[in-house]
């Protein structure tokens, strides 16, 4: 088996040509993109850019198209389309789900916001977009392809809740309500919108799923509701699963993700890394978390962030080795470490996206022929 | 207070470098005008400013105060909500009036308004320290900080100043640490006339209780959907007790009948007197939705204090 196998996280910034104003220099950018990439019969598109004639949802294709091929190009094992037919995470998967309704804009940090959605009634899945996004991605790509899918533990984290928390409100103890809501909506989620999105994907042929859950860590209590979660996902179906979790306080996973039927965890580690070359600790802090996972035992291959998304630094091959090397000792298991970003890479510009890649390709290349 | 859409654009501009900071700052000021009209029009008792130009509670003393320098975006507690990180890189020191600068004084003549900061333990506890050697020194500078700043408020100091302490319950705290938060609370309050209170959101309150009834808090602020009131049924309190029955968490608006029973099961607790308020700031909640939690609030408020329910 190829140590250090390589893939992306999901996300990448939308094409150039789905922005709202097409000018000639996004016409460049197409060609120049199209031709790098290898893109098949660019130039078509350049043509439909030119004279208007592509409806939205052709762009999409193409740019599904665009995103696979830049993956590819790079080098990477595994790929997707770069989620462009998604807004983001969290609206895009609720768009596709009766029973919530977006109340408004909610703050993050400073004047970051996400439209938040309210629960009203029992979610379920009104339509399902990720079949016909799959079956494009699998039709295109020459690679192995990654099906990323927002958990259900984030989609009722980051939700309100207007249907069960009233459901619970004459309890006595309102602590132990809004427990209770709290689980009921996670697994309703679970089973009425992430269930039958992942059985119709592994039908029809996904291999490996990835489910992305940033707010795992949230509540630490909660932990071992979200793995009840994804077990109630995955149960019985015969696929490789992923879970990402970023920018979390991982040691807040322990010791009930052992119990989470998943065969891949993909964390953020290079963000807290330092840039420095070497396989020291200091030099690697950001992989010290790694060592957890040995010391449990945990029966889980590691997908370690060697690429800060956050930056446009490019992380030169040599330090990705670092990363890898370092990573590897502490799991004690080579053959279980993954090269990936730390996330998606939508805040990024395709140049730096790519050139990431890259990086991260030439990387895992290095650090295999130093265990070969 | 959440800002509106609108004011979360016009900081937006602001940082493209589209907007001044003077136009940004009269919106602001409107906006805080009509936050503190709703609530007096809602009947509250005790009005917020709405703290509009905060981007986070810390943040004010983060940009200002000498010694510290703003560090990464990190977890605001429980939430989906994340903060500068203050660091703490020299010895911390008052350079300039703060408060004055980031509340619009001028708009609570007369009123009786509460101000929200941090409790000085809980901002410790959210900082990370690179320049003091033993914790308690930058925790009772942090608390002559905050005393400085709320004597230069007069003669439009608020009602009540309320200090935000989760940190205080997020852990069983040791008697070492029990005493700094003693010291410190003391040492903000000396010098101020209004009423303390020791508001504790997104923890167990419980955690915190016996010792926190001798701090001397005239008022201790708990959330219901996390702390057990059956659990505070066997101290006897000789303040108030704030119960935050309004979940600023969620944007259910609960019934009036159902804000009452969460008091029924409060009132239970031996205190003076209690207060019906929310659970914890209401910044994490579209603006619209907070507004109408206000508006219920005052409802539920009169028709508690007219004996139209129960």
């Amino acid at each position: 088996m190829k140590l250090f196998p390589t893939q992306e996280v999901g996300s990448l910034l939308r094409a150039p040509f789905l922005r709202k104003t097409i000018d000639e220099a996004v016409i460049a950018e197409t060609e120049y993109w199209g031709e790098l990439l290898g893109v098949e019969n660019y130039q078509r598109l350049v043509q439909g850019l030119r004279s208007g004639t592509y409806s939205r949802e052709e762009l999409h294709d193409w740019a599904a198209l665009y995103a696979i091929r830049l993956h590819e190009a790079a080098g990477l094992d595994v790929v997707w389309d770069g989620e462009q037919r998604r807004i983001e995470m969290y609206e895009h998967a609720l768009r596709y789900v009766d029973g919530v309704e977006f109340v408004g804009k909610v703050k993050v940090w400073d004047s970051e916001t996400y439209n938040k959605a309210a629960v009203k009634s029992r979610p379920r899945l009104k339509s399902n977009p990720y079949t016909s996004e799959f079956l494009f991605v699998k039709k295109h790509a020459k690679r192995d392809v990654k099906v990323p899918l927002t958990g259900p533990y984030t989609l009722a984290e980051w939700s309100f809740d207007e249907y069960y928390a009233p459901k619970y409100l004459g309890f006595a103890s309102l602590s132990e309500a809004r427990r209770s809501a709290k689980r009921e909506m996670v697994l309703d989620f679970a089973r009425e919108v992430l269930r039958p999105i992942v059985v119709s994907l592994v039908e029809l042929g996904a291999t490996r799923i990835q489910i992305d859950e940033p707010a795992a860590t949230t509540k630490p209590h909660e932990v071992p509701l979200f793995v009840e979660a994804f077990n109630e996902i995955v149960r019985g179906l015969n696929a490789r699963f992923t879970i990402h979790i970023c920018y979390s306080d991982y040691r807040l996973l322990f010791p009930h993700i052992l119990e989470a039927k998943a065969h891949e965890l993909s964390i953020e580690c290079a963000n807290k890394d330092t840039v420095k070359r070497g396989l020291g600790d200091e030099e690697r802090r950001g992989y010290s978390v790694v060592k957890l996972f040995r010391e449990y035992g945990a029966d889980l291959a590691i997908a370690v962030g060697v690429t800060d998304v956050h930056t446009d630094f490019i992380e030169p091959p040599e330090l990705v080795m670092d990363r890898l090397l370092y990573a590897a000792r502490a799991l004690g298991d080579s053959s279980k470490i993954v090269a990936c970003h730390d996330c998606g890479l939508r805040t990024r510009r395709w140049e730096v996206a790519y050139n990431k890649d890259r990086s991260l390709v030439r990387g895992a290349e290095l650090a295999r022929k130093k265990l070969e | 207070m959440p800002r509106s859409e609108t004011l979360i654009a016009s900081y937006r501009r602001l940082a493209a470098g589209r907007e001044s900071p003077d136009s940004l700052r009269k919106l602001a000021q409107e906006e805080t005008r009509e936050t503190i009209t709703i609530q007096l029009n809602s009947g509250l008792t005790f009005a917020v400013e709405g703290q509009l130009l905060w981007h986070d509670l810390l943040r004010p003393f983060t940009d200002s105060l000498g010694g510290l320098r703003p560090g990464p975006l990190t977890r605001w507690f429980d939430n989906n909500l994340f903060y500068r990180k203050p660091v703490i890189v020299a010895k911390l020191e008052l350079t300039a009036p703060i408060l004055p600068k980031y509340l619009f004084m001028e708009l609570l003549d007369g009123l009786a308004w509460k101000l929200v900061l941090p409790e000085p333990y809980t901002f410790y506890s959210l900082s990370d320290d690179q320049a003091y050697r033993r914790p308690e020194e930058a925790i009772l500078d942090l608390a002559q900080i905050f005393s400085e700043e709320l004597r230069r408020l007069a003669p439009r100091q608020p009602a009540i100043l309320q200090l935000t302490a989760s940190s205080i319950a997020f852990k069983t705290l040791s008697q070492d640490e029990i005493e700094i938060v003693k010291e410190a609370f003391k040492t903000v309050r000396k010098g101020f006339g209004g009423k303390v209170m020791l508001h504790i959101p997104f923890a167990d309150a419980s955690k915190a209780f016996p010792w926190i009834l001798d701090l001397g808090a005239d008022i201790i602020g708990v959330d219901p959907y996390l702390t057990e009131l059956k659990a505070l049924k066997e101290y006897s309190f000789e303040g108030s007790l704030a119960v935050g029955a309004m979940d600023s968490r969620n944007s259910y608006i609960e019934s009036i009948e159902e804000l009452k029973r969460i008091l029924d099961a409060a009132s239970t607790v031996e205190a003076r007197s209690l207060h019906l308020t929310t659970s914890a700031d209401m910044e994490a909640l579209p603006r619209v939705v907070s507004i109408s939690k206000v508006r219920r609030l005052g409802e539920a408020f009169r028709a508690l204090r007219e004996g139209e329910i129960g």
